[in-house]
């Protein structure tokens, strides 16, 4: 019996088989490379460590220290279990001991300074913590919602490519897929705030899918018009049409084609933070009016895979920004040092650039998060259609004449990319991505610096802080 | 609203957004360079570095028991009984204390035995640094402040105290053998507890004992000046009994 998965995972297996494993374990540990290690190992413990950084970082910004949970009570625990044939305060006095060593005694105060201690006593709480169904909830939506919100994301990473071949699979409709699945947020987050059977849960959900519909919209819009720049909508192929040969292979990146690119980029980063449910557009959650909006009634371990949900869909969004503008798992200073080593090198090496890109996403996310306060619905709703809508569609309208007028389809090179060669990609020559710049760009620069000189501040409350109005 | 407000909407939404986010960064960096108006201008990293211990704090108990006459008020103002006391003759068949102890595992550092203490020998420090679950130290949760008329000949200048305050907060087995000798010369052995010594566990420094020290001569001056007005007001209604009964 052969397990299949995709080309990748196949390839991986051939080879394994042929260096001599058993067919069948080699199969096995082919799928678990390709299916199993991108969510477990890479997914989950950046997820686990990020909820230490946020904290950290958010003290940071509001001049706090943050978690400073030492490593004692981990010293306790180890000294309990191996010494328990002794009395209490004999295996404290070994654990206080073991604290002044020389060198594991620095590591530890260092850990405790640090805060370090905190994620592990985080893990350990919500892995002890009482799973409670409310009374009155519809047990199996309940339970199912918790499972369907890593269901989103975990889909969207099959699609999403660590590197030229390490990837689960790449269709030739990855972008549609993609919003396909990033949309199953809502539904996981109505479903847990319906059946929770509490009214602020109940908020929180169609709260997040009123906001989740809404800006589905531009982010569609955005992947609809990188795909159209780049020709192809697969994900490898979005990527293989922003190499460029040579050292200054961001050049090739999407934001830097044109302003109206850079200004999709944007569009799409603030729809993306409002799918994940990121603050400022935290409503669904709004713990200073609903409790805890759609995970109110959640606890324990349940509770925890919400968060690693969240984690994920933030992480998701970075990586998926990155492909789309930031040439993927590309290098920005030149491919030419990777693709020349051995397979399985150039594949870490992309892939740790693939997760640093996101990994710099979610860390912006975290100073968005830390920066700005919770917007009111009505105000998300406006920044939807009658920002982010409009501006997409400008974008993709202005776009499609900047391909029209200057690009020219080009093959890419296929000494590098030659397995995706069979979608030709559309690229610019130099004096158009000049003349783009110039031209597009000064018009947008104009319009605006015409709005600044003649049209007055818009918001009141802008207004009346700045003092250009008495209160 | 026309294109160009909606346009200067978005920029300043865009400009706002932008300044937030750069004050946040700069919270960040001084933070992470430990620069001034980080945190540590407002946090103390305590057990790494020493606490700020604000002005009138009440710490551990403290008693000079050289002043103390064993009156007992302390005791029946602790509104949780966690003071004990004994006492004994001396060589010269006087009354003097010989044992004082104070559970600090009970103590709500409320204040009132100071505030009743009539000869100002109970005071409270700056102390706070006694675990009551420790037990590598040997202090278990009690203060204990015990005077047996032999120890009672050792006197310990300032200097001696202090480095008593000092290697009783250690851990005996990490101590040099210097200071084990000293222990050994003022450690009650016998019923295996600690003198601690005259100033007590707590952070009690020479200017704050001169200090105390110099505040209650004053109110004893005050007391005895007091007292001598009254006899010789008492004296003078005696002399005079007919201009009092008038």
């Amino acid at each position: 019996m052969t397990i299949s998965v995709g080309p990748v995972s196949d390839s991986i297996a051939s080879w394994l088989s042929a260096n001599g494993l058993p067919v069948s374990i080699a199969e096995i540990l082919a799928v678990l490379l390709v299916c199993v290690l991108p969510v477990l190992g890479i997914v989950f413990p950046i997820a686990g460590v990020a909820q230490y950084f946020e904290r950290k970082i958010a003290a940071s910004m509001q001049r706090r220290k943050g978690p400073m949970v030492g490593a004692t009570g981990i010293v306790d625990l180890v000294a309990d279990m191996l010494l328990f044939w002794l009395p209490r305060w004999k295996r404290r006095a070994v654990a206080r001991r073991v604290e002044r060593l020389p060198v594991l005694g620095a590591l530890l105060r260092q850990v405790r300074q640090w805060g370090l201690g905190s994620m592990a006593a985080d893990g350990v709480k919500m892995f002890l913590k009482e799973d409670m169904v409310p009374g009155g909830a519809d047990r199996f939506l309940f339970r199912g919602s918790t499972y369907l919100a890593l269901t989103g994301a975990f889909l969207a990473f099959a699609v999403f490519p660590f590197s030229q071949w390490y990837h689960m699979g790449d269709p030739p409709v990855a972008a549609l897929y993609l919003g396909a699945v990033t949309g199953l947020v809502a539904v996981s987050v109505l479903e847990a705030g319906w059946s929770s059977n509490n009214k602020w849960s109940y908020f929180g959900g169609i709260r997040a899918v009123a906001m989740i519909v809404s800006y589905e919209t531009p982010i569609a819009l955005a992947i609809a018009t990188v795909c159209m720049w780049s020709g192809t909508m697969s994900l490898q192929g979005i990527i293989a049409a922003q190499y460029r040969p040579g050292w200054f292979s961001f050049s090739g990146w999407n934001l830097f084609q044109s302003p109206l690119l850079a200004l999709l980029a944007g569009v799409y980063y603030i729809a993306a933070l409002a799918e994940c449910n990121r603050a400022p557009f935290d409503l669904s959650e709004g713990e200073s009016e609903l409790v805890g909006g759609f995970h109110t009634e959640y606890s324990g371990l349940r509770w925890g895979l919400f968060f690693i949900a969240e984690y994920s869909d933030m992480l998701l969004v970075g990586g998926i920004f990155a492909t789309l503008f930031l040439g993927g798992f590309q290098s920005p200073i030149g491919e030419q040092w990777i693709v020349s080593l051995p397979p399985f090198a150039e594949a870490v090496v992309h892939t740790l650039i693939a997760v640093a890109k996101a990994v710099a996403s979610v860390g912006f996310m975290m100073w968005i998060r830390w920066t700005l306060p919770r917007f009111r619905i009505d105000q998300v709703m406006k920044l939807a259609w009658t920002k982010l809508v409009p501006l997409a569609l400008f974008c993709l309208f202005g776009l499609a004449l900047t391909q029209l007028v200057a690009a020219q389809r080009v093959g890419v090179e296929q000494v590098v990319y030659g397995r995706y060669l069979s979608a030709p990609v559309v690229r610019m020559d130099f004096f158009s991505w000049v003349a783009s710049w110039v031209v597009v760009g000064g018009a947008i620069a104009v319009v605006v610096w015409m709005a600044k000189s003649s049209a007055p501040i818009q918001s009141p409350e802008m207004r009346r802080l700045l003092g250009k109005e008495p209160a | 609203m026309s294109f160009l407000g909606w346009v200067r909407e978005i920029v300043d939404g865009v400009e706002s957004t932008a300044t937030g986010l750069s004050t946040t960064a700069r919270f960040l960096w001084e933070n992470a360079t430990d620069a001034e108006g980080g945190a540590t201008a407002l946090t103390v990293d305590y057990p790494v570095a020493p606490a700020r211990i604000p002005e009138g704090f009440r710490g551990h108990l403290f008693n000079d028991v050289d002043n103390c006459t064993l009156c007992k008020q302390c005791q029946r103002a602790c509104p949780i009984d966690c003071i004990s006391m004994e006492g004994e003759l001396n060589e010269n068949a006087k009354f003097r204390i010989s044992r004082y102890d104070i559970d600090l595992s009970k103590c709500i550092y409320c204040g009132l035995c100071t505030q009743i203490c009539p000869t100002d020998c109970l005071t409270m420090t700056k102390g706070y640094e006694i675990d009551p679950a420790n037990v590598v130290n040997s202090r278990g949760g009690r203060y204990l402040f015990r005077m047996r008329p032999e120890q009672t000949k050792r006197r310990m200048d300032e200097l001696e105290v202090e480095r008593l305050n000092r290697i009783t907060a250690l851990d005996p087995a990490t101590l040099s053998a210097e200071d084990r000798a000293f222990l050994a010369e003022i450690e009650d052995r016998e019923s295996g507890r600690f003198l601690f010594g005259r100033y007590g566990v707590g952070y009690y420094t020479p200017e704050n004992k001169a200090k105390a020290d110099s505040a209650r001569a004053e109110r004893k001056k005050a007391r005895e000046l007091a007292a001598a007005q009254a006899s010789q007001a008492e004296a003078a209604a005696k002399a005079s009994p007919e201009g009092s009964a008038s």
